[in-house]
């Protein structure tokens, strides 16, 4: 072959690139949509943010108010905030939607009321709940019911959006909830609607003592306390709260030992003990220590019938690997050989147990005073 | 490319989404394939009609009703990672070091390009020349249609700017090719096993000459021959950008010769090994490499400024002594490669013929069959009764089995491939059903029953249907002679149209099609008798116009 009729072609190669993908840093492992399930069917219509039962009053008379206007609620809500942030300064006691904002910002009374404030208002947070307290509609209508929680709420509020900080002073604070409001949206919580009946159902079970518990600990020493064997003749949310504390067994060890391997690319100390002392639902750090924990919660969510494989360290790493590669599958964090593919994805604190809605629901009967 | 930086999936959708309706078909060559992360990479393509077979050099852990899986009749390793696309006449190809799995499709470091056009002529043509080898020696399945893409590529003299292991070793392929004298070599290729022998023939050949060695593996071997290693710096942990992705490894197989005025490329997927360079024969592996002469200037800018964000070549000093072991290399017995369902007939294929014990089972049961069977030109009809017990009865086409030889009891995947289905269903169709499907990717029209007196009911017209196709739903008296040659002419003027202006594709379009016709007539003489053939015939070669 002559060299001068060799052909060649000038184009240069290119780098392939991976698909684009959502940037995201939690749930490695994928347990965030089984615990989901479960916090749906024990707490409907609840969610982690829905905290303050007054929110609901106030959406209801906004609702009203306004016609069903978005930005105009929006602004009310601002003012209710601004009087929050009035009343309380810095005390962090009296939680309050914007009030991280406010605290940044220098507002003296004399000053304009913010046009914008926070971007998740409780207006998008609420709204889920509002409904399925039979407080609303989907078109935004307010129910009977929300119309007397609206006319109770409304005693307290302003005739019109108040221009300068200082005019909200008179806006009601979150926690001073009067008997009547209270009465009003425990019927809503409990007694309206089909997805009321599974949410009383779910107080009864955990009880008074115990959501007072879960308000000052969290939702981890309710779920210690279903961690026996199953009772099938248990009503429905004691066989939920049961189903949580199995897959919390499974899913806090599991992702506390990814996130370590992770950090570590795919590399730990030790062995897996076959035996030894461990503290449910707390996974220490050092990495004996948590191969140690990581197994105990793993032989005890297998005697609760999970279905847990072989307990030797590289059993455990290739299962968490496997799980997180399902999850994870347009993203990875890491290649089947541990190397890092996106760096600096672990979290800042460490996760726990899932809450399953059960401080945010704490909270909200802790606000019309049920517990 | 400009940005230096492409997608393989985002630059395959591109190319169906821009073509007209018709024959599509993708033909994938790979090493390694990995069918979950194919069927969400690909997504976007899957939901077009096009039909997909790929041929691999490993065995696949699952098999799909959707794609067509079949295994490379290769001794050794076959090793090349080449797309091949083709929508009518329009064709279109992508080679370089990506294997259709996860790390090849977005973990990895991997060097790839898409070439179409007349300005691609000679990348192409040199595509066409190892497509021909492959036909040649029989390593790929004839119902991948291989021909196909052959007829629609362009020619090209002298091979054009691919060179492949079938052509002879590459050293001697690469090392001819080279115009000046080089005065330093560039190769970027992950460490598989001993480079030392392959490093060993470079400096014979081109003696004088500076051999840079770019990987990725941590601690770095020493390679003797190699005047400096670099290994590729990834983003650091303490990196607090979210989102930021860094590579798995370095998989791309580069080698850049500079001259003094230029410098020659070779990349693909022949990664720096003896059976990669140097072997030649059944002992090598099938691998490709495309020639590019560029400047060196372009050739550093992509290497160092363009790699993904927060990496960087380091300079590294070797630590160890240590090679890798040479790859795993798959024994050069016997053994079997894939299944293909037809007309109810099961066959197993495998690399030779000859009488053997075989097991076989469904994956992940544990019951197994044994049994005898002979291979006749590398093909085995399986047994009626074990093909029931192995699940194929009613029709049904498991996607896999496995098979072990009963003296070794060493469990293989074997994917299974049924060719009388339209991808992605598992309704046995008749050969009509299916050319119409191939050619139009769209289901052969069927009459609707008359729901008012002297008026048939329509279907949704089609955007680009014929009207000799709307007979075919509206004849409702027609008989079944009628309707056959309605069929055909249907199908034949689709046949003509998929061609487009080449003479040599219709042809070859029109010689398969009749002998899958030829062969469903010796099957079923009474439903196709002689004259049915010939009319065929003489539709397939009427002058068709739109």
């Amino acid at each position: 072959m002559s060299r001068s009729r060799l052909q060649y072609s000038s184009v240069l190669p290119s780098w392939v690139e991976p698909p684009p993908t959502e940037p995201g840093s939690i749930d490695p492992l994928g347990y965030l949509g089984p615990s989901d399930r479960i916090a749906e069917q024990l707490l409907p219509g609840a969610t982690v943010l829905t905290r303050r039962a007054r929110y609901l009053s106030f959406l209801c008379w906004a609702l009203r108010e306004t016609d069903n206007e978005p930005s105009e609620t929006d602004r009310w809500e601002i003012a209710l905030s601004v009087g929050e942030h009035l009343r309380h300064g810095d005390d962090t006691e009296c939680t309050y939607l914007g009030s991280r904002l406010l605290r940044g910002r220098a507002l003296a009374r004399g000053d304009r009321l913010p046009r914008r404030l926070h971007v998740q208002t409780a207006r998008l947070q609420y709204s889920g709940l509002l409904r399925s307290c039979g407080l609303a509609d989907d078109e935004g209508n307010v129910s009977h019911l929300g119309a007397e929680i609206a006319d109770t709420f409304g005693r307290y509020m302003p005739r019109s959006i108040p221009k300068r900080v200082s005019g909200c002073d008179g806006l009601p604070c979150l926690s001073k909830i009067g008997d009547r409001e209270a009465s009003s949206l425990r019927r809503g919580f409990f007694e309206t609607t089909d997805e009321a009946g599974r949410r009383l159902e779910t107080f009864r079970e955990v009880g008074t003592r115990n959501w007072r518990r879960v308000l000052q600990h969290g939702p981890a020493v309710l779920l210690r306390s279903y961690m026996g064997q199953p009772n099938p003749r248990a009503k429905s949310a004691a066989q939920l709260l049961h189903e949580a504390a199995s897959l919390e067994l499974e899913s806090l060890p599991l992702t506390r030992l990814f996130l370590e391997l992770y950090s570590n690319a795919g590399s730990l100390a030790g062995s897996v003990p076959r035996s030894g002392w461990y503290r449910v639902y707390q996974i220490r750090e050092t990495s004996k220590e948590m191969l140690a924990d990581v197994a105990g919660h793993l032989r005890r969510a297998a005697a609760l019938g999970r279905a847990i494989l072989m307990l030797s360290l590289p059993c455990l790493k290739a299962h968490v690997l496997h799980l997180h590669r399902v999850a994870k599958a347009d993203a990875p964090w890491v290649d089947q050989d541990w190397r890092i593919l996106r760096p600096g994805l672990k979290p800042q604190r460490l996760p726990g147990v899932h809450e399953y809605r059960l401080t945010a629901f704490a909270s909200l009967l802790h606000d019309i005073g049920e517990i | 490319m400009d940005s230096g930086r492409l997608q393989i999936p985002a630059a395959v959708e591109r190319f169906f989404r821009e073509s007209p309706s018709g024959r599509w078909r993708f033909l994938g060559l790979t090493y390694e394939f990995d069918l979950g992360t194919f069927e969400r990479v690909f997504a976007n393509v899957l939901r077009f009609p096009v039909q997909i077979d790929l041929v691999l050099g490993k065995e696949p852990a699952s098999g799909s009703t959707r794609l067509r899986l079949w295994r490379a009749s290769w001794a050794g390793l076959f090793h090349p990672k080449l797309i091949l696309m083709l929508a009518n006449n329009r064709v279109a190809a992508g080679l370089g070091s990506a294997n259709l799995t996860a790390g090849g499709l977005s973990e990895n470091l991997e060097a790839w390009s898409f070439f179409e056009g007349d300005q691609d002529r000679a990348v192409l043509g040199g595509i066409r020349s190892f497509l021909e080898h492959l036909v040649r020696a029989q390593i790929l399945h004839p119902v991948t249609n291989a021909e196909e893409f052959i007829q629609a590529l362009p020619d090209c003299a002298d091979g054009g700017a691919v060179i492949s292991t079938l052509g002879g070793s590459l050293m001697d392929q690469v090392t001819s090719r080279l115009g000046g004298d080089v005065r330093r070599i560039d190769i970027i290729s992950p460490l598989n096993c001993d480079p030392t022998s392959v490093v060993r023939a470079l400096r014979k050949r081109l003696s004088k000459t500076n051999i840079c060695l770019y990987t990725s593996e941590e601690p770095v071997p020493s390679v003797r021959g190699i005047s400096s290693q670099y290994v590729l710096e990834r983003p650091q942990l303490d990196d607090r950008e979210e989102g930021i992705r860094a590579v798995a490894k370095m998989h791309a197989k580069i080698y850049a010769f500079h001259a003094a005025r230029h410098t020659d490329l070779f990349w693909g997927s022949a990664n720096l090994s003896y059976s990669a360079w140097l072997a030649r024969g059944r002992r090598a592996n099938v691998d490709l490499l495309l020639h590019s002469r560029v400047t060196s200037r372009a050739w550093l800018r992509l290497m160092k400024k363009r790699l993904p964000r927060g990496h960087r070549w380091k300079k590294a000093v070797s630590h160890t002594n240590a090679l890798p072991a040479d790859e795993k290399r798959p024994a050069a017995r016997w053994r079997l490669l894939h299944v293909a369902v037809e007309g109810g007939k099961i066959r197993l294929e495998a690399t030779g013929s000859g009488r053997h014990w075989l097991m076989l089972r469904m994956p992940g049961e544990r019951g197994s069959f044994r049994c005898c069977l002979v291979f006749r030109e590398k093909t085995s009809l399986l047994p009626k009764r074990i093909a029931k017990r192995l699940g194929f009865a009613g029709g049904r086409v498991p996607p896999l089995l496995e098979w072990s030889q009963t003296t070794r009891r060493e469990w293989s995947k074997i994917p299974v491939n049924s060719l009388d289905v339209i991808p992605g269903s598992i309704e046995t169709a008749s050969l009509e059903c299916m050319l119409f499907w191939e050619f139009t990717g769209r289901p052969l029209p069927r009459p609707t029953p008359l729901d008012l007196p002297g008026k048939a009911k329509r279907n949704r017209k089609s955007s680009d249907a014929f009207p000799d196709e709307e007979e075919l739903t509206v004849s409702e008296h027609q008989g079944e002679l009628d309707r056959f040659v309605l069929e055909w002419r249907a199908i034949a003027r689709r046949i003509a149209l998929a061609s487009g202006g080449n003479d040599r594709l219709r042809r070859h379009h029109m010689n398969e099609t009749i002998k899958r016709v030829e062969d469903l007539a010796s099957r079923e003489p009474t439903a196709w008798p002689p004259y049915k053939v010939e009319m065929v015939r003489d539709l397939l070669e009427r002058q068709w116009a739109k």
